[in-house]
């Protein structure tokens, strides 16, 4: 079955749940079941140390291991989750360089003894040392596991933004490399994962020709950027122009994805969000499972995931042989993913404790140390028959410590009853219309309904005026955030009212406007001036009052403010604006200009649809065509 | 059919604001004896146990067992509308969909009445076994709120060591660390009788707890001017506040597991 390792972008570390299938169990443990994976490394965490939660830390059955930003917040992040019951770590650190300190402690994991450190840290000099050491390990970008097998990284490298990032990103790299090629020197197995926001060749970017376009440059000097120059040199097979760099005059690192696809088009791992690229997949393959060469016999599969959602890249994964070659024989993989004799021959010799916590295991983070259930310390009065109904732990991860053992039945039991009231919910809906289910409501006593409330394998007839109840509870919930029924709208108040509205009119005429003589001749003479120069709507729309209206001054100055006439301006103001409509003839969606520039600020209509895989807004297609109207040309309204 | 009149809608206000920061959802279950509330907060450390009896209410009344699924944000929100001295009365059918509030000026010259939606709730109950604690301490609620806080500061754990020396609540933190030494303090004199502390103890007794909850206790301070303080080895922390005639609010912390080798 093998041992996979996955790595995603998951562009916040809550965003998946949002979106199927995550969304209908909402935990991690699920999440990393669907994903079958032994080794998850997340990107883009966004999230603080503080507002880290139980349900992604104490995971049951999982270890994981985070490094955040030191400053910037909700921003960056990377963690490694390793299952228990396949994989334990032997070493972990944060950052690239080892500059920084495992938690309680103020030697750098680069001055650790010797028999503590991961190893490969950038010597002197070998560092171009533009950015300072300690700012490049300090938002939050790589997490180092070693495995008695290799030494996992786990890296969100920064992002081609804009140029004042390019000396970071570049920082970033080139301590990356060194590293790498470091560990690699002295004898390691290395293995890189991540969103290294790279495009290493043209097969693996949509919009190489845009770019070349947009920056005016040739192919060969794309190729030669700084960071896919690097790359490229790091990576087997890949083109590099020209001589290569001293220090990298090997390549060390195979990619593991285009191994097992080596001409596969459109192999994209990252769409453009906001211009809806994926539909057509129109992106570029910026997240690697990279292996070096002692490695790349063990894999016997490598892919992407693109049909699976939840954030703007794909989870990638590699899969491990359960058998690998290893010097002279060939050993089963558990032995060296374990810690020494926690495996022998495939077999588990001994249980994961908490003392194979290593000091980075977020588990061991104050808040999350040495928690303890409350639920065991007391015994159950009640075993019903829902909690009856769950046996002991015995199919949970034999390999978890005795807390998230706890756990781990804890999530069990709360999944078993919410599935029973999702059971009872549906059993209710349709007892609901049922004539019978009503009668045998109302007989039932409350003891009964109590108990079959607590109970959810006995879902009686009983139990359906109340389950329908709440269900209804809850869609009146729903309609809470929308306006209230029974709440009158603005527009309702400028509704005619012939007969009471004029005598308050009149006051509000005295009020609105103070130099209105009191004298009926004068105030037909102000009056005439008023409309235009005060009601700006009544002037855009051009209507001034009829002048036959004059008769008498009450009746007069009830046509000034004329409530049809001021209710039809204030639909104006307040009306939904209808929308263009695009040569697809589909609503339009606005959006606003971000580009600086003269026309920065403005909102615009364009086509809804996502873009085409030229890139481009096509003629006559199904992708977004060439509608463009600036929304400050557009004068539709609703009336 | 439930018909509970409290003299005071402050005991209610207090109790409900005390406890909504540690449980969203919950039954209060209403039998003849009185009203009584058990739930646990989502990561399973706390539990809250509160309990009012019929004597705290006149007149109460309670036929038949009645579980009352409540969100306490929205009961919250309902508690607002009532003064501190208002007269409160709560109502219920036998198998109601919500329950009725009413807020009484105590003279008797404005009436506010409101219904809260309920919910059906599954909520486990725990049994909790009387236990003899190795360790009690009774206190001025204030000052044990005074002591988490400033403890609070310097870690986010606190291990309270009862001896025959006293009682020690000490934090070790990263900028340092911090105890506060409890001793027996009782006088007769009814005007500091409030700040005496009281310690009762049959073996020593050591255990870390989260700081986090203790000052989530805290804000029970209100309910009661003292605390009792209950530790034994194996056995979640009890800090109960007397509401009197019976009645109670108890919190249970669940230790950290084993000590720091």
């Amino acid at each position: 079955m093998g041992f996979r390792i996955t790595t995603w972008n998951v562009n916040g570390i809550r965003n998946p749940f949002a979106y199927p299938p995550w969304r209908d169990q909402r935990t991690f443990q699920a999440m990393f079941d669907i994903l079958e994976a032994d080794i998850v490394i997340i990107q883009e965490t966004k999230i603080q140390r503080k507002d880290l939660r139980d349900d992604m830390v104490l995971v049951p059955g999982w270890d994981v291991y985070f490094s955040l930003p030191r400053h910037k917040k909700g921003y960056s992040g990377v963690a490694i989750y390793t299952r228990n019951a396949t994989c334990a770590p032997i070493r972990a650190e944060e950052g690239v360089i080892g500059v920084l300190s495992p938690p309680k402690s103020s030697t750098s994991f680069r001055d650790l003894p010797k028999d503590q450190q991961i190893g490969g840290y950038p010597r002197p000099g070998q560092l171009s040392g533009v950015v300072d050491e300690a700012i490049l390990d300090s938002e939050g970008r790589c997490v180092i596991l070693e495995f008695p097998a290799f030494v996992l990284l786990g890296v969100y490298s920064p992002a081609n933004r804009d140029e004042s990032r390019d000396d970071f990103r570049m920082g970033f790299l080139e301590a990356l490399d060194v590293r790498i090629r470091n560990l690699v020197a002295e004898g390691k197995e290395v293995i890189l994962t991540g969103d290294l926001n790279i495009v290493g060749s043209e097969l693996d970017s949509s919009n190489v020709a845009e770019s070349l376009k947009k920056n005016d440059i040739t192919m060969e000097e794309w190729q030669s950027l700084p960071s896919r120059r690097l790359f490229n040199q790091l990576v087997f097979g890949a083109t590099v122009s020209g001589n290569r760099d001293e220090g990298r005059e090997q390549p060390v690192l195979w990619d593991l994805c285009r191994c097992f696809h080596p001409t596969r088009q459109g192999m994209n791992t990252c769409w453009d969000t906001k211009k809806n690229t994926r539909p057509a997949n129109y992106g570029s393959r910026i997240d690697y499972v990279l292996c070096s060469d002692g490695l790349k016999s063990w894999f016997v599969d490598a892919n992407i995931q693109e049909g699976l959602m939840g954030s703007d890249h794909c989870p990638v994964y590699a899969v491990v042989a359960d058998i690998v070659a290893r010097t002279s024989r060939d050993i089963p993989l558990l032995d060296i993913v374990n810690p020494p004799g926690m495996f022998k021959d495939g077999q588990r010799q001994r249980e994961w404790g908490q003392k194979d916590l290593l000091p980075l295991s977020a588990k061991l983070i104050p808040e999350f140390d040495r928690r303890q259930s409350i639920r065991d310390m007391f015994t159950k009065k009640t075993s019903n028959g829902l909690n009856s109904s769950v046996q002991t732990p015995t199919t949970q991860s034999t390999t978890a410590p005795q807390t998230s053992l706890e756990e781990s039945v804890g999530s069990d039991f709360s999944r078993i009853s919410s599935n029973g009231t999702a059971v009872e919910c549906s059993i209710a809906k349709k007892n609901g219309p049922s004539g019978d289910a009503i009668p045998a409501a109302i007989n039932r006593s409350p003891k009964q309904t109590t108990a079959q409330k607590r109970s959810a394998d006995s879902p009686g007839t009983a139990d359906a005026t109340t389950k329908s109840k709440r269900s209804k509870l809850i869609t009146d919930n729903a309609a809470k955030n929308k306006v209230a029924p029974g709440q009158r709208t603005l527009q309702g108040f400028f509704k005619p009212k012939p007969t009471s509205s004029t005598k308050r009119e009149e006051d509000a005429a005295s009020v609105t406007n103070s130099t209105v003589p009191t004298s009926p001749a004068q105030a037909a003479l102000a009056s005439t001036v008023a409309p235009t120069n005060r009601s700006p709507a009544k002037h855009k729309e051009g209507t001034p009052p009829p002048r036959s209206e004059l008769a008498t001054p009450v009746e007069w100055q009830e046509k000034v403010f004329d409530p049809i006439e001021a209710k039809e301006s204030w639909s104006k103001l307040l009306g939904k604006r209808v929308v263009p409509r695009c040569e697809h003839d589909e609503p339009c969606i606005s959006l606003l200009t971000k580009k600086p520039g003269v026309n920065c600020g403005r909102s615009f209509y364009i086509c809804p649809r996502p873009l085409g895989p030229s890139g481009e807004k096509e003629k006559g297609s199904e992708w977004r065509c060439g509608t463009f109207i600036w929304s400050s040309d557009w004068n539709g309204s609703s009336s | 059919m439930l018909e509970a009149r409290l003299e005071q809608a402050d005991l209610i206000k207090k109790v409900v604001d005390s406890i909504k920061d540690l449980v969203q959802d919950c039954n209060f279950d209403c039998n003849d004896s009185g009203i009584a509330l058990q739930a646990m907060d989502n990561s399973h450390v706390a539990l809250v146990s509160m309990m009012l009896k019929a004597e705290a209410f006149s007149p109460y009344r309670c036929d038949r067992n009645i579980a009352l699924g409540v969100n306490l944000t929205s009961l919250t929100k309902v508690l607002r509308a009532a003064q501190s001295d208002d007269i409160l009365t709560l109502k219920a059918e036998d198998t109601p969909d919500v329950v009725n509030l009413q807020f009484e000026t105590s003279t008797n010259d404005r009436i506010s009445e409101y219904d809260l939606k309920l919910m059906d709730i599954d909520q486990e109950h725990l049994g909790i076994p009387e236990t003899e604690y190795a360790a009690a301490i009774t206190m001025s609620s204030t000052e044990f709120r005074r002591i988490c806080t400033d403890l609070a500061a310097m870690s986010e754990s606190v291990s309270i060591d009862a001896s025959k020396d006293g009682i020690k609540f000490s934090a070790n933190g990263d900028i340092g660390s911090g105890s506060v030494t409890l001793r027996n303090n009782t006088t007769l004199d009814d005007k500091s009788k409030k700040d005496n502390v009281e310690i009762n103890l049959s073996e020593p007794v050591s255990l870390t707890f989260s700081l986090k909850y203790l000052v989530n206790f805290c804000k029970a301070t209100s309910v009661s001017s003292t605390v009792t303080i209950s530790l034994s080895n194996e056995v979640p922390l009890l800090v109960s506040y007397d509401l009197g005639s019976g009645s109670y609010l108890r919190f249970y912390l669940a230790p950290k597991i084993g000590d720091e080798e």
